[in-house]
């Protein structure tokens, strides 16, 4: 199986997206401690220090670590996609199990040029991200053809029954 | 039953101003300590006009309001069949008409709780074969016995594309195989067998409390059994009795929901009919059972006893909608029982199955001693926080700490032990659970996804384990995927992909 890799502003797009979480985390970390006087005793000190380190290092370390692992091939099967930092995560979706596609992109994509498909089965839904718009688009347009062309396939099966 | 438009039956009206009308009463009887003065004086004044505009408000204003909205959303809601379509039609503050395809119905349901038993009506309960909604029943009904058996008998003659009268034939059949119900004694075995792991932990309490009430203080068993009883004691008696019944009415309680319980396959429809204060009958057809499962509570275990139920669209909801296909017996009469109710499953495949590759033994180690470093290092923090002053705070804190890793080992062992898999050619076998053991039978046409996790040292012993999700409810959409090879991984990955029947 021949799988696809993720372009460059993907990378940007997940050090932006880490750096933003990492961000607000700490920001909202450092108001529990400022609003309960948490400042003033060692351990929760100890404690406040060495989260904020873990996700100050996780911001810098987990995008180029999920960015080598990520990848995706789609063939007249299945689709599957891998991704993860430590733990990695695999997602396999047979064509023929396929309801729906949609396309979508949030704010930080939009600044990327990047988009996500997302494919729903009956048993949940599984997401493609950090695609190229033109890309995200042909891989909904390939999709949309498979889907139509088993449907025919299905009914006319079901004629001849 | 002609095709004319229909009303549900009147007592709907009741069911559902029910709710509100008893919290109109509870809020006046929150308040009667100045109504009921008021009421019995019957007079007047400047100080209690209020507490008179409250009571009209509560006792008139309000359940007449919810009670006339009610009434006139049944009165303006109508149901109609239309060729092969059901159709209802609400013309109430907000205009609605819903037209339901009869051929995609996946179940129709019928069921009685008390209320409805006392009035003779029952509710028809109708899911569709689509995935958005499978959490919930789609259409609810509430009719007549009479109209709702027919109204059944239509619908089920126009999803199978027979007449009435044939389906008819169909149900009456059934109806007289149906009088074979589950004995007392199947039922009671059942009953106590299927108790899960939470509910044998709180016996176990119950004992432990009770026996600590009871001999705990200067009490001995001369003085339980023969000498004068005292106020204190009689309140340890009641507590210890509170405890044995609470626990006594969940057995009660799951023997009547298993009353007259009965499983039959007609063709390719399962019917299935249960319950005692709640009544329920459904007609299930067999392309829509996505899984089965063969369950083994702590009991069960011990006493090499099975019970079987089913994944189905529509079926599971609620709490009340039980999936049950057999009742706890042994392993010989369970395969003979599926082997007539489903033979599609070849639950007897269960024997197939096999261990987990060797390296998963390490992976549980690992994750254990890994849990028990965590721990330690919690406990040390924990005591250079209290300080060694704190004698009792210490022994509590060890006490504690050693619980949790005696259960943490436990439950590594036991989840390891309940780990297999059988990889058929049309259908996965996976088991897995704690202290009740779970075999799940997965046909690869069903399962709709698989998502594979591989931590490090998962990625180094080669091995994945993950999740395969089906079409269900979202309680019974996920089934754990245990530990498998990755040459394994990638055989059931082919049979998934392939399998486009």
């Amino acid at each position: 199986m021949a799988y696809e890799k993720l372009s460059k502003n993907a990378l940007k797009c997940m050090y932006t997206a880490t750096g933003l979480g990492a961000i607000t985390m700490i920001a909202i970390l450092t108001g529990i401690m400022c609003h309960f006087s948490l400042f003033t005793m060692p351990l929760a000190v100890g404690i406040y220090l060495f989260l904020t380190l873990l996700m100050s290092a996780n911001g810098i370390v987990s995008p180029p670590f999920r960015y080598q692992r990520y990848r995706y091939a789609i063939t007249d099967e299945c689709i599957e996609i891998r991704e993860g930092y430590l733990w990695v995560e695999e997602h396999l979706v047979p064509i023929n199990r396929l309801h729906q596609i949609a396309i979508s992109q949030g704010p930080i994509d939009r600044i990327y040029g990047l988009t996500k498909v997302v494919v729903t089965t009956a048993g949940g839904e599984v997401t493609i991200r950090f695609l190229e718009t033109q890309k995200a688009q042909d891989i909904a347009d390939t999709l949309k053809i498979k889907i139509n062309q088993l449907a025919l396939l299905q009914q006319t099966g079901d004629r001849h029954e | 039953m002609n095709r004319e438009p229909f009303h549900c039956h009147p007592s709907i009206i009741l069911e559902k101003a029910g709710g509100f009308l008893v919290c109109c009463i509870l809020i006046l009887l929150s308040q009667a300590n100045e109504i009921l003065p008021l009421l019995l004086s019957g007079q007047l004044n400047a100080n209690t006009w209020e507490t008179a505009v409250f009571c009209l408000f509560f006792m008139f204003v309000v359940p007449g309001l919810i009670g006339g909205y009610q009434f006139l959303s049944w009165k303006k809601t109508w149901i109609s069949l239309e060729e092969h379509t059901l159709v209802i039609e609400r013309n109430t503050l907000f205009r609605k008409k819903n037209t339901y395809s009869i051929p995609h119905i996946a179940n129709i349901n019928t069921e009685q709780n008390l209320f409805e038993l006392l009035l003779h009506t029952c509710r028809i309960k109708i899911d569709l074969e689509n995935a958005t909604d499978a959490n919930a029943t789609d259409i609810s009904i509430v009719l007549s016995m009479k109209k709702a058996r027919k109204l059944k008998t239509l619908l089920l003659a126009l999803r199978q594309g027979e007449s009435p009268a044939e389906t008819v034939e169909h149900l009456s059949d059934v109806d007289k195989e149906a009088e074979s119900y589950a004995s007392f004694s199947d039922i009671l075995t059942h009953c106590i067998c299927s108790l899960s792991g939470g509910i044998l932990v709180f016996a176990l309490f119950v004992l432990v409390i009770g026996g600590l009430l009871l001999y705990g203080g200067k009490l001995s068993l001369e003085e339980l059994l023969w000498e004068d009883k005292n106020a204190d004691f009689s309140m340890k008696i009641l507590a210890v009795a509170f405890l044995v019944i609470s626990y006594g009415s969940q057995i009660i309680h799951k023997f009547l929901q298993f009353y007259h319980f009965t499983a039959i396959r007609k063709q390719e429809t399962l019917i299935i009919r249960y319950g005692f204060f709640r009544r329920q009958d459904y007609a299930i057809p067999i392309r829509n059972i996505q899984a089965v499962r063969i369950i083994q509570a702590p009991a069960a275990r011990l006493l090499h006893f099975y019970e079987a139920q089913m994944i189905c669209v529509g079926i599971g909801d609620s709490k009340e909608e039980l999936t049950q296909l057999s009742l706890c017996c042994k392993k010989s009469v369970l395969y003979q029982r599926m082997g007539v109710l489903l033979p599609e499953f070849s639950t007897a495949s269960m024997e197939k199955m096999h261990k987990p590759p060797k390296g998963v033994s390490k992976l549980y180690t690992c994750a254990f001693l890994g849990k028990i470093a965590v721990l330690l290092l919690i406990y040390g923090c924990l005591l250079a926080y209290v300080g060694k002053s704190a004698s009792q705070f210490t022994f509590g804190i060890s006490s504690s700490v050693a619980l949790i890793a005696v259960s943490l080992f436990l439950y590594h062992l036991l989840h390891a032990r309940c780990q297999g898999f059988h990889l058929g050619k049309s259908m996965a076998v996976f088991s897995g659970g704690i202290m009740t053991k779970t075999v799940t039978f997965l046909p690869y046409q069903n399962i709709q996804r698989l998502c594979l996790k591989q931590g490090p040292l998962s990625a180094m012993l080669k091995m994945q384990h993950g999740s395969a999700y089906i079409l269900a409810s979202l309680l019974s959409r996920e089934t754990a995927v245990p530990y498998l090879s990755l040459e394994e991984m990638r055989k059931l990955k082919e049979n998934m992909a392939k399998d486009k029947t």
